[in-house]
């Protein structure tokens, strides 16, 4: 045991080098222009262990351990701790929150998580055990729905960990409740379930039929390692809109997709590269369509995206989601987006993070 | 233990140095010994051999008086090679609770298996016919505390062969250590294991594995007869359990596994510490003393005859398996004990 470990310290610092990597792999922008209306950064119960129970709403946790969030366990003194260990924080609201969608914001993870809000699962990331998948460097951001919530009193979240390895917990923030502004400025929100269409490579396989929160990293929405053909769809009503201004936008999406409307192909990444962003990835590129004339109904519409070779990552990753003026089109995209990354700069700060 | 492969050259000495700065002081990561009974002094002693010398009941008043540690050559029998055991009886201290217990025995010249109360806890180096000297390991082995007995006596006995030269328990600190910082199973499952070398495929407790060698959990397995041996090995061990264990949350404890392992509990993934390939290996370069806790799904474990745990363990380079404890299931209220102590300890 002890000679073979030379050579393991010897490739340590190789594979911090190539862990890292994973650090460029995952869309990672920080663009949305998120508002924080609850801070849940402070002290949290805490316990190691796994029980069931302990996502209820009146489970009484007692004798659990007071910790600080974000930090991971290690520094709460839970030092070479690996397994499952349980966060739980009670906090009050006293006023009705009118912005939709919320989010629940758990900040960074590792490496998986699976999160009650009074009681309700509403979201997971990663592969628990027996055979794990790590999220670690994969923000949490898990669409909190308006009635799972008390509104005026008390609110328990209830967040599940499993740590396979070394550094474990809610390690790093932001952790609150946010909501996006960017969704102010759309005239037609979708941002909400979708239907969400999967089959793999293999014809063979049947494929499923689920919903899903748009938008979201499809990871931190239960699909870990998703390939092949997807498909999202969502019918949604308008009334007397005037379409000559407006734009389809569906936020940032991992992978090349078509877009159509009410049967209509409206566009590909392609339709959406223009001087300005064409040496970008088109995971970094604000992805929206023309809306051509006439082809919007009063009453129900129905937009469909198609996924070919999803890639296991994204899918409509980041926000925002909806119908959109031309010129507010132009005020999101001079906010923040689309701006080159420096990769360097990127590396630095999540190395020393 | 060191193997250096290209002599005369800058990288011998820099894994020298690598040893002494960076592996020698891990050795000591996290146990926390304290002696318990100084085992040093007298022991009686036969040469010959006779299975029954392990037997805690057998009568040894009428083998001779020697000291441990020292050569037997120093003490009379000059020139003497070949087998010879060592027996002595001790009476436990009540006041060790039920921490984890471990027998130290220096360094033995060359090969010994070692019983308490007759039961098997440990071997290091091979007998005749494979033999295999380990004379310079120091040995330590764990006491499962299902082999204590309810007088609080323990009675040790030492198989040991010499093939040349000085023979015997030689030098070393000769005692029964307590282990104030380990983790207590509820139930022990350290003890003689199902082995064998080789990738049984899928879950090891499907094949014929009563026909395997029988190998003590923990201990690595270069001590026990593989020398050398790198790769895929699968552990089995069979064991019956009361009512209690199935009415609460258990986490199964693995000990220490260099490097890589799976789990297998009556037939079902419990868990694993990553894919079996050097690059896990290599990113996880700690694993091998990371402390093995798998929480048992509700449901698995059963008082209805036997479970059947499997353990498939894959070693990279170097010594390899099972090789420190605890080893055995822990309630989770337990185990959540054991942590919040060792936190409180460390603030």
């Amino acid at each position: 045991m002890k000679s073979g470990k030379i050579i393991k310290k010897r490739v340590v610092l190789i594979s911090v080098l190539s862990m890292l990597c994973l650090f460029f792999s995952v869309p990672n922008l920080k663009s949305e222009n998120l508002k924080k209306i609850v801070n849940l950064e402070g002290t949290w119960r805490f316990s190691i262990g796994d029980n069931p129970l302990w996502s209820e709403i009146n489970f009484a946790a007692k004798s659990w351990d007071y910790v600080y969030i974000p930090q991971n366990w290690e520094s709460a003194g839970y030092m070479n701790y690996d397994g499952f260990a349980w966060y739980r924080k009670e906090f009050e609201l006293n006023s009705n929150l009118n912005q939709d969608p919320l989010y629940l914001v758990l900040g960074y993870i590792d490496d998986v998580d699976e999160v009650y809000i009074n009681g309700h699962l509403i979201g997971r990331t990663g592969v628990f055990p027996p055979v794990v998948a790590t999220s670690f460097s994969l923000l949490r951001k898990y669409y909190l729905p308006k009635e799972l919530l008390n509104e005026n009193g008390s609110n328990v979240i209830a967040v599940r960990v499993y740590d396979e390895y070394q550094s474990g917990g809610i390690y790093k923030g932001p952790v609150g409740i946010f909501y996006d502004q960017d969704n102010d400025l759309l005239v037609k929100n979708l941002a909400g379930v979708w239907n969400f269409h999967s089959k793999g490579n293999d014809d063979s396989v049947a494929g499923s039929n689920e919903t899903i929160f748009v938008p979201g990293h499809l990871e931190s929405r239960s699909y870990y390692g998703l390939y092949g053909l997807i498909t999202y769809t969502k019918e949604f009503t308008t009334d007397n809109l005037d379409s000559e201004n407006l734009m389809v936008v569906l936020g940032y999406i991992d992978g090349v997709e078509k877009v159509y409307l009410n049967g209509n192909f409206i566009g590909t990444v392609e339709e959406v590269r223009n001087s300005e962003n064409r040496d970008l990835a088109s995971v970094r590129i604000l992805r929206s369509y023309m809306l051509p004339k006439d082809l919007l109904n009063d009453g129900v519409n129905k937009i469909s995206l198609v996924i070919e070779n999803n890639n296991g990552q994204g899918g409509i990753y980041e926000g925002p989601v909806g119908l959109i003026h031309k010129d507010d089109l132009n005020l999101l995209k001079k906010a923040q987006k689309e701006k080159p990354v420096n990769l360097w700069e990127e590396f630095i700060k999540n190395f020393f993070e | 233990m060191l193997r250096i492969r290209h002599k005369h050259n800058v990288i011998s000495y820099l894994t020298i140095l690598l040893v002494l700065f960076v592996v020698l002081p891990q050795m000591t990561f996290s146990q926390d010994f304290s002696r318990l009974v100084n085992l040093e002094g007298y022991w009686k002693f036969s040469i010959g051999d006779n299975a029954s010398w392990s037997d805690p009941d057998y009568d040894d008043s009428h083998w001779e008086s020697i000291i441990v540690p020292k050569s037997w050559e120093e003490q009379g029998f000059h020139g003497y090679d070949g087998y010879a055991w060592y027996r002595t009886k001790v009476l436990l201290p009540e006041n060790h609770g039920n921490a984890s217990l471990y027998l130290k025995l220096g360094y033995i010249d060359d090969v010994d298996k070692v019983y308490i109360n007759g039961w098997k806890i440990g071997q290091t180096g091979m007998f005749p016919p494979q033999y295999t000297t380990a004379h310079n390991a120091n040995r330590i082995y764990a006491i499962p505390s299902k082999m204590m007995c309810d007088d609080g006596y323990i009675t040790i006995a030492v198989k040991v062969f010499d093939e040349g030269g000085e023979g015997g328990i030689l030098h070393g600190d000769i005692a029964i250590m307590i282990d104030q910082s380990s983790i207590i199973p509820d139930f022990d499952l350290q003890g003689e294991w199902k082995f064998t070398t080789g990738d049984c495929k899928g879950n090891p407790a499907d094949n014929d594995y009563n026909t395997w060698d029988n190998i003590i959990v923990p201990g690595t397995w270069e001590d026990q007869g593989y020398k050398d041996y790198d790769g895929v090995a699968c552990y089995v061990v069979e064991f019956s359990l009361e009512d209690e264990f199935l009415d609460q949350l258990t986490v199964l404890l693995l000990g220490r596994i260099d490097d890589l392992d799976m789990v297998y509990l009556n037939g079902i993934l419990i868990g694993q510490s990553g894919d079996f390939n050097e690059e896990t290996v290599n990113s996880r370069a700690d694993m091998y003393k990371q402390l093995r806790g798998y929480y048992i799904p509700e449901g698995i474990l059963t008082n209805n005859g036997k479970n059947v745990l499997a353990v498939k363990v894959f070693d990279l380079s170097g010594f390899g398996g099972i090789w420190d404890g605890s080893v055995g299931i822990i309630s989770q209220e337990n185990y959540i004990k054991y942590w919040k102590v060792k936190r409180n300890s460390i603030r």
